[in-house]
């Protein structure tokens, strides 16, 4: 992809290479204010960051430097492999089911039928609710007596499921409650995505005699590709960091069945006050994405070109 | 489809449901969702002892500046990482990416300390600024910009456009539903963001909505807890979730118009 | 004459200089008390009601509330230093001194207790000891809270148990939780053919997070022993009784049965109805005043002995600020909250100024008993720089880690209680 943007540029500048508004410096100035607010508030924060975690320090009085002591002692400790581990299974739980539950859903609500705008409304509105009330309404929902999950079940001869207090069924419940709640939101990409999709191009594989699901596939998927890449980035980076809804919801419990590297982070720099080492794990969080993305822009590439 | 819309719903619906109940029918087992008596006490009681009005203001002001601010500032910054070429543009696209690898938490205390240097905090601005640096709206619409066909600027070019024009006059309104995508994530973002406000500001003046409810939000969490209570936190939260659902519902025509309906990609 | 003309005009001059600098404090800014504190239930609401009391009856003074989850709060508090908005009044736990105490965050006050005409024997002895850290004196001793039992009185007739007999011993709160456990077919846990997936009514509560380590550490007072050495810089358990504790604990709900597996909310579950006693603190009784059946409370169990119960207090602190006048702005606020603290009794935490017990306000509230009667046998948390980190109630501290372990997991209590022990030493030995 990053290859066709080259080459399609390069033919830019070959034919129509004439006009020469601000010239060479034109990249620049629509880049200025982004790059302002991106050094000052993002980039210099994380370089910031990073110092920190080659220090001790508890928020107040002066950091003490030591050097790389957080990463060698973030090595040994058991708590950051379990964290280190459950997020890795969260990102499994989460992150395919995520991305093809939120292109089905965006197909689903593309069909010009009456009630998409109401579906399309309900399957979104979970992402606007704030994750301390997403806390309350799903501990309450979840609880293994007397939630109304099990209540539901039980009506029909199911249950009860110890939802968030069973060390093997918390972390499904969480990555459950995750769907629901950030679905909505990459089917809105999704959604975006589609609208590139020619429905003459549709129309016309139809016409040919293609089936609906070999338009989808032939037709709609390849051309949606882009989107995929930028849903599956989006869902592994969200995934990799999740937090609120494990802090509402379990605290990285029972024991340390949901305990994951941002939690883990959160409890290190803000509850123990332990910010040199909250921020070493964090960089390890950078690192692990990293190589989560080399991955995955390899495989996008190796699929482009075949 | 009805049917996965009202699975969705379900829990809000509950919410709703909840916020109305007086305290005492709360909790009851098996749950009801005809609530037995109506009350609107829970809504009047979080305007009677806080500044809810207050808080929503300065929600939405910020949410509503830092969206604006956003959409230009990403989707030029996305152009030029899409379509204009100069020395080192693939190295600082994937800068700009590798930023969002890193958690968010690690940059509150650093950006404290900024602020303190500067004295900005509890001001609007401490709150807005930050969320100006939207990397995900940039990747969204780079990524967007990356598809658009080169046919389509070569046309314009050859009647004259400038560059800038290009840009606003061609690409912006083609960008549509992944513009209203940015607006919803930073609008989101802002209106949902907890730990930054929490630091930043610290008089109702300049607190949003997350920071003021988190006031009466009980909790078991300290030592000795707080009797948890259901009615004012749910009567909040459904409050604080309408002008989301607003902003929602008036962006979400925008999806449905693309390059397909202007008929422009054809 | 004309030197008395001088004398007289001089005194003139003196008096209105008097009069103007009167009316010059007279007319002065009002004052504000910047207050946080972590009560975001109920008890919110009383304390709000208690400022704007005290607002309403010193007008020159402006009170602001500041309320969030304890955590976020001392997040805040911690910052607060470099962004120089420092409450004036902080109010913590007895055990949370030392961890702000030794980043020097609060000022000693015990001369300041001293000239408000505060006195060790004017407060209930623990919560005055809650105090102090390292023999210095850091607050005024607001509250105390300790755990207790909650029985639904109208199952406990059901059962056929005797309600002016409650439960106070582990035998008796386990002989009468069995009674009042009952499966869909009226089945006890012990009779053959109970269904434990089945259970219409529990008979007990407990909670699964940080308190369920506090039921741990009184049991471990109640067999004379303690978790840390003296010192606080290691733990130093008698293994053979913190797992007897423990086992004990575990055996309310895998051997006898009588609570819920996989249970996170007792109070919750007992002000619903759904299980007859549970343990919890005196923070919970403003919920339950709205319980729709006859209710009491009684004292945490006996089990090993000598009678103990886990308990901590509100406190409030003066963080270091160089503002004399808000100082004394302050002290005469938490002075007054102190003296008035009867009506705080309604937030369910116990008063710690006896005084404030002996008001009519204060007696008049159902359900304090139990608690008042604890206060002999309250144990605290060890008050150390590290007790936030060591006793955090966040996971995965070592504390949450091994209730959940023992209780949820239902793992065998000598490998929780050791993985317990390697967690707090490590963080004990880490500089």
């Amino acid at each position: 992809m990053t290859e066709t943007a080259a080459s399609s540029t390069r033919r830019t500048r070959q034919r129509g290479g004439s006009s020469r508004w601000y010239g060479a410096a034109a990249p620049w100035v629509f880049l200025a204010p982004f790059l302002t607010a991106f050094i000052l508030f993002r980039l210099g924060p994380v370089i910031a960051g990073f110092v920190i975690s080659l220090t001790r320090w508890s928020i107040v009085g002066s950091p003490t430097w030591v050097g790389l002591a957080n990463y060698r002692a973030m090595l040994r400790d058991p708590l950051f492999h379990t964290a280190l581990l459950n997020t890795l299974f969260f990102v499994l739980l989460t992150v395919p089911a995520m991305v093809a539950l939120s292109l089905g859903l965006a197909l689903l609500v593309n069909v010009p039928l009456a009630p998409r705008i109401f579906t399309r409304t309900s399957v979104f509105l979970p992402y606007v609710v704030m994750a301390a009330v997403v806390g309350v309404i799903w501990n309450w929902m979840l609880d293994s007596n007397f939630g109304l999950v099990n209540y539901g079940l039980m009506l029909v001869g199911l249950g009860p499921y110890r939802w968030l207090t069973d060390f093997s069924l918390a972390m499904p419940a969480v990555a459950g409650v995750t769907i629901w709640w950030t679905v909505g939101f990459n089917m809105i990409i999704y959604l975006a995505g589609l609208q590139e999709v020619p429905r003459e191009l549709e129309e016309a594989a139809m016409i040919d005699g293609a089936g609906s699901l070999a338009v989808l596939r032939h037709v709609t998927l390849p051309i949606l590709t882009p989107t995929t890449f930028v849903v599956l980035m989006l869902t592994t980076i969200n995934a990799v960091q999740v937090f609120d809804q494990i802090y509402v919801m379990t605290g990285g419990g029972p024991g340390t069945a949901t305990l994951t590297l941002v939690q883990y982070l959160y409890y290190q720099a803000f509850q123990s006050y332990n910010l040199g080492y909250g921020s070493a794990v964090a960089y390890f969080v950078f690192v692990l994405l990293a190589v989560f993305g080399i991955i995955q822009l390899r495989v996008v590439r190796q699929q482009a070109a075949s | 489809m009805i049917v996965v819309g009202i699975v969705f719903l379900l829990p809000v619906f509950w919410l709703l449901i909840t916020s109305v109940k007086p305290e005492g029918d709360i909790m009851r087992y098996p749950p009801e969702f005809i609530p037995r008596h109506l009350t609107g006490e829970n809504f009047a009681s979080v305007f009677r002892r806080f500044a809810f009005g207050r808080w929503a203001v300065n929600s939405v002001v910020v949410a509503t500046a830092a969206t604006m601010l956003v959409l230009p500032v990403d989707a030029a910054a996305g152009y030029a990482l899409a379509r204009l070429r100069f020395p080192g543009r693939n190295a600082l696209y994937l800068l700009i990416l590798s930023m969002l690898m890193v958690p968010l938490q690690v940059t509150v205390i650093p950006l404290f300390i900024g602020f303190v240097g500067v004295d900005m905090l509890n001001s609007y601005w401490a709150l807005i600024l930050p969320t100006v640096a939207n990397v995900t709206g940039v990747f969204l619409l780079r990524q967007f910009f990356v598809s658009v066909p080169v046919e389509l600027e070569d046309a314009a070019r050859i009647d004259g456009t400038n560059q800038f024009q290009l840009w606003w006059f061609i690409m912006v309104p083609l960008a549509r539903p992944v513009l209203a995508t940015v607006a919803i994530i930073t609008f989101m973002s802002s209106w949902n963001n907890f730990l930054w406000p929490l630091i930043a500001v610290s008089n109702d003046a300049t607190r949003t909505l997350p920071i003021g409810i988190a006031q009466f939000m009980g909790a078991s969490s300290g030592a000795s807890g707080s009797a948890p209570t259901y009615g004012m936190p749910t009567a909040a939260a459904a409050m604080a979730t309408a002008p989301a659902v607003v902003v929602f519902l008036a962006l979400q025509r925008w999806f449905v118009r693309g390059i397909t309906s202007t008929g422009i990609k054809g | 004459m004309k030197n008395r003309a001088i004398i007289r005009m001089a005194v003139m001059a003196a008096v209105l200089l008097v009069a103007l600098s009167a009316g010059s404090a007279w007319a002065q800014a009002p004052v504000t008390i910047d207050f946080w504190g972590g009560w975001t239930g109920p008890d919110r609401g009383v304390m709000e009601n208690l400022v704007n009391q005290y607002q309403g009856q010193n007008p020159g003074v402006k009170v602001n509330l500041f309320t969030v989850q304890w955590t976020p709060l001392f997040d805040r508090f911690l910052t607060s230093f470099r962004s120089g908005d420092v409450p004036d009044v902080l109010a913590m736990h007895w055990q949370d001194i030392a961890t702000f105490a030794s980043k020097n965050l609060l000022q000693p006050v015990a001369n300041d207790v001293a000239a408000a005409g505060l006195k060790a024997d004017q407060f209930a002895q623990t919560a005055w000891n809650g105090t102090f850290w390292n023999g210095t004196q850091y607050a005024f001793p607001l509250d105390l809270a300790m755990h207790g039992v909650f029985v639904n009185l109208d199952m406990f007739k059901a059962a056929g148990l005797d309600p002016s007999k409650l439960p106070t011993t582990g035998a008796e709160l386990v002989s009468a939780a069995t009674k009042l456990t009952i499966d869909q077919n009226g089945k006890h846990p012990g009779d053959s053919g109970f269904d434990a997936t089945k259970v219409k009514q529990w008979g007990f509560g407990i909670n699964s997070n940080h308190h369920a380590f506090y039921y741990f550490y009184a049991l471990l007072a109640q067999q004379g022993t303690s978790f840390l050495d003296p010192a606080g810089t290691k733990v130093a358990v008698d293994t053979g009784k913190a797992e007897r504790a423990w086992q004990w604990i575990q055996d309310l709900v895998y051997k006898h049965k009588v609570v819920p597996t996989g249970q996170t909310n007792a109070f919750q579950d007992w002000v619903t109805g759904r299980v007859a006693m549970a343990v919890d603190g005196p923070w919970q009784l403003p919920a339950v005043q709205s319980a729709p059946f006859a209710w009491s409370t009684t004292t945490f169990p006996n089990v090993f002995g000598k009678a103990a119960a886990w308990g901590s207090g509100h406190i409030l602190t003066l963080p270091v600020k160089n503002d004399p006048a808000k100082r004394q702005a302050a002290i005469k606020f938490t002075t007054w909250l102190l003296n008035n603290s009867a009506g705080w009794g309604t937030s369910g935490n116990i008063p710690a100024k006896l005084s404030a017990r002996q008001a009519q306000e204060f007696k008049a509230l159902p359900g304090r008993t139990a608690f008042i009667d604890s206060l002999p046998f309250v144990v605290a948390l060890p008050d150390i720089p590290k007790t936030n980190q060591v006793f955090s109630a966040a996971g995965p501290s070592p504390i949450v880690v091994a209730a959940q372990n023992v209780i949820l997991k239902g793992e065998p209590v000598a490998q929780a209680l050791k993985q317990l022990i390697d967690g707090a030493n490590q963080i004990l030995a880490t500089p």
